[in-house]
């Protein structure tokens, strides 16, 4: 790997002291200094540097997207979100005091009325998905953790379950 | 050289030391140079080679304690914070506001909050690739945690509740406080 990088074309004509090109911090540079190729210091810079950004796996993407591991991945998002925006809202309610900040119901509320009508809908619409999901999916999960349901054919029957009742209670939170 | 020296001296003693003991070869292998980390030479650690006959009880020796937040523990405590989080929930949302469940919700939906989000910590901010920003993260999480229950304790309290406090927001554009205004559609 390393005489491969030297030879495409990363050789360049400068001369940079080896202390100047360990602190510009670059592999480029300390590559570049042909005096010091093939050290067995460098060589272990190199080594280190590589270990820092090894690539990844090919992972998720390989797979075709299917109703059984898509939802899983939607079940840990929806409730990073709502978990998420429900910690920061109910630590900066319990932190208001301290600022000076005026978080009560009615403040928070009139504050909220003052919003456009569709930016306030899809934030509805977001939350209330998200939560629903959870919850129905959730209920889901506890239902496969008794081992009931765990066949192909239960768990794709449970999905589309999950994502009526979700699409329903999504509407009804949202417009009603 | 010195794989064939030890092959030479080491392993008529292991056979001699596991024979002595009861200890029956299926078959002795070859000689092989490719073969010279013999399994006979880790056959020989049994109960007995080790004890002879006095081979202690295992019912008598000292276990490990068991921590009950690790493990299948973790497992079924989270299982038990999210059943439990089921009927709080309904309640909320079918029955409405109660003091009681207010008060539950506002301790129950943080710590399954605290354990998904270790799950996550776990699995994006391994310990081993990531030293510092894994622990500087765990540590914000049972803060945030911490400050999160507070301010649901003090919306139970000096406010109006859980349960009303967030149906107030949702509502906020068909009611001020109650109050059904214009907007409302």
């Amino acid at each position: 790997m390393f005489s491969a990088v030297t030879r495409t074309g990363m050789l360049s004509t400068s001369r940079v002291p080896l202390n100047r090109a360990l602190a510009a911090g670059t592999a480029r540079a300390f590559i570049a200094t042909p005096q010091h190729r093939r050290t067995e210091e460098s060589q272990a810079i190199i080594a280190e540097r590589a270990k820092k950004n090894r690539p990844v796996s090919p992972h998720l993407s390989i797979y075709q997207p299917q109703m059984s591991w898509v939802l899983s991945g939607i079940h840990r998002n929806t409730g990073v979100l709502v978990a998420g925006a429900a910690y920061l809202y109910t630590a900066a309610y319990g932190l208001a005091p301290v600022f000076g900040v005026d978080l009560s119901s009615l403040a928070a509320a009139s504050t909220l009325a003052a919003v456009p009508g569709p930016v306030l809908i899809a934030v509805k619409a977001l939350v209330s998905g998200s939560l629903s999901f959870h919850c129905f999916n959730g209920l889901r999960h506890l239902i496969w953790d008794t081992g009931r349901g765990l066949s192909n054919k239960g768990v794709f029957r449970s999905g589309y379950v999950v994502l009526t009742a979700t699409a329903l209670a999504t509407g009804y939170l949202t417009f009603f | 050289m010195v794989a064939s020296l030890v092959k030479l001296t080491t392993l008529p003693n292991a056979r001699r030391a596991a024979l002595a003991t009861g200890i029956r070869f299926a078959r002795q292998q070859p000689a092989s140079p490719l073969h010279t980390a013999r399994p006979l030479l880790f056959k020989a650690t049994t109960p007995k080679t080790l004890f002879g006959d006095n081979v202690p009880n295992p019912d008598a020796v000292p276990q490990q304690q068991v921590s009950r937040t690790k493990g299948t523990y973790h497992w079924m405590n989270e299982r038990a914070v999210s059943v439990l989080s089921v009927p709080l929930l309904a309640t909320a949302f079918i029955y409405g506001s109660h003091p009681i469940n207010d008060m539950l919700l506002g301790i129950v939906l943080p710590i399954h909050a605290y354990m998904g989000f270790q799950q996550v910590l776990l699995d994006y901010f391994e310990a081993r690739r990531w030293p510092v920003i894994s622990r500087v993260l765990k540590y914000a999480l049972v803060t945030i945690t911490g400050l999160s229950m507070f301010g649901a304790w003090r919306i139970n309290t000096t406010d109006v509740g859980l349960t009303n406090y967030f149906s107030r927001l949702w509502n906020a554009k068909k009611t001020q406080a109650g109050v059904y205004t214009a907007d409302d559609e």
